[in-house]
């Protein structure tokens, strides 16, 4: 039994008591045995193989504001909300995420605009305030949000800018605590502000669960 | 048994990587336009490393969302460092500390949003779950399969991740079963070979 061969089936989970008969009293394999059972319990394991959405590359470009793809968001129609018809704008000032918790550390002071943000039916205890920062290619928004519950399991929160049926979506979030969000468009020429409770699945348009609006 | 590879802390300053010896990875000029700042060529690291960082953030965390946020997180902290970034080095372990850095934050923080620990807690917040353990060995078997052929990978696949025998691979793959034999002992004998400088520093 070569040593090549008794590992190769281990980790394939092939191995036979002749492998591990090998594995456990060949010097050299014996001290590499337990790394292997390593790698086999990560192969094995179903997580290991979950792979991201195919948004979230160009939700990595969107950061640090690289140009759009070829493949950014379509045209979708929502399939939750009457049939109305949300176009997501594609492209790098369409819909840029940044979540960053500052966990105290950062100053709101000297923001260019501040909006309350009431809740709607859907969470009548939540107040906020969305403060922004007009910037170059966008805008900074920093949530200040109360009495709204992190999002359950298998959701999140997402925060959009809108103008009539054109909806921008500035980022997810799931705790409502700290947040900052960053967007490629204008509080100017979208001057609606909301946030929606969001099943993580692929529907890119928002789900009509409205939590909180400035109207 | 444990997975007993002792890797993580040195990772940052390691030269065995996979990515290293890869012909595919990274091309310089695109990690010198990353270092210059240009926008454009994080489209390509992040082909290049999405998935690993992915991979890391997923198994440490253990959920999609956060685990997206942190591979956001990872690419924007390695763009705002990209200028003090050796353009000569390998960018596969720098890559690897600063998305198991991302996920510790938002573990962290999604631990303090859930109040099961006071802010002031270093000592509890210090310890992190089992899932961080092995998340070295997650980017590099993450990488090492980016490495191999498509035939490979998904012999593979069928067998860690859908749990198929051989049997059902060769049906699944539409392929005659001595092939499947094959096959899958040369792709596990191919990420053996690419995994074995991780091996040989657990020796």
């Amino acid at each position: 039994m070569k040593c090549d061969d008794a590992r190769t089936a281990f980790l394939a989970g092939d191995e036979g008591q002749t492998e591990l008969d090998h594995l456990s009293s060949c010097t050299d394999c014996r001290g590499l045995w337990a790394s292997l059972d390593t790698y086999r319990r990560i192969l094995d394991d179903p997580e290991f193989w979950q792979v991201p959405s195919p948004a979230l590359e160009d939700r990595v470009v969107a950061i640090i504001g690289g140009p759009p793809g070829p493949t950014e968001r379509p045209v979708v129609t929502s399939k939750r909300f009457n049939r109305r018809r949300f176009v997501l704008v594609g492209g790098v000032a369409a819909v840029l995420t940044v979540i960053v918790a500052w966990i105290g550390l950062r100053s709101i002071d000297g923001s260019d605009w501040k909006v309350a943000i009431p809740g709607t039916n859907e969470a009548p205890l939540a107040t906020g305030v969305v403060e922004g920062w007009n910037e170059p290619g966008g805008t900074r928004v920093v949530l200040d949000i109360q009495g709204l519950a992190p999002a359950p399991e298998g959701s999140v929160y997402e925060f959009w800018f809108s103008r009539d049926d054109l909806h921008i979506s500035a980022g997810t979030f799931v705790a409502p605590t700290n947040v900052e969000l960053w967007t490629g468009v204008s509080r100017r020429e979208f001057p609606r502000l909301w946030i929606t409770l969001e099943p993580l699945d692929d529907d890119e348009s928002p789900s009509g669960t409205n939590v909180m609006d400035t109207g | 048994m444990t997975g007993a590879v002792r890797f993580p802390a040195a990772a940052a300053e390691t030269k065995e990587s996979t990515i290293g010896k890869n012909p595919a990875a990274v091309g310089q000029a695109i990690l010198k336009r990353f270092a210059s700042g240009d926008p454009d060529a994080i489209r390509e690291l992040y082909r290049h490393y999405g998935r690993p960082v992915y991979s890391v953030a997923y198994s440490a965390l253990r959920d999609r969302g956060l685990a997206e946020e942190a591979v956001q997180l990872t690419f924007l902290q390695a763009w705002k460092a990209a200028d003090r970034f050796d353009v000569e080095r390998d960018p596969a372990p720098w890559l690897y500390a600063i998305a198991r850095r991302a996920a510790v934050d938002v573990y962290r923080r999604e631990r303090r949003h859930q109040g099961r620990i006071p802010l002031e807690s270093d000592a509890d917040m210090a310890v992190l779950p089992e899932s961080f353990e092995s998340t070295w060995q997650t980017w590099e078997i993450r990488v090492a399969l980016d490495q191999m052929s498509p035939m490979h990978r998904e012999v593979i696949e069928a067998t860690h991740f859908l749990g198929l025998s051989q049997e059902e691979t060769a049906e699944r793959l539409g392929i005659a079963l001595g092939t499947v034999k094959s096959r899958s002992h040369r792709a596990h004998r191919r990420l053996a070979d690419l995994l074995a400088h991780l091996r040989e520093a657990s020796a």
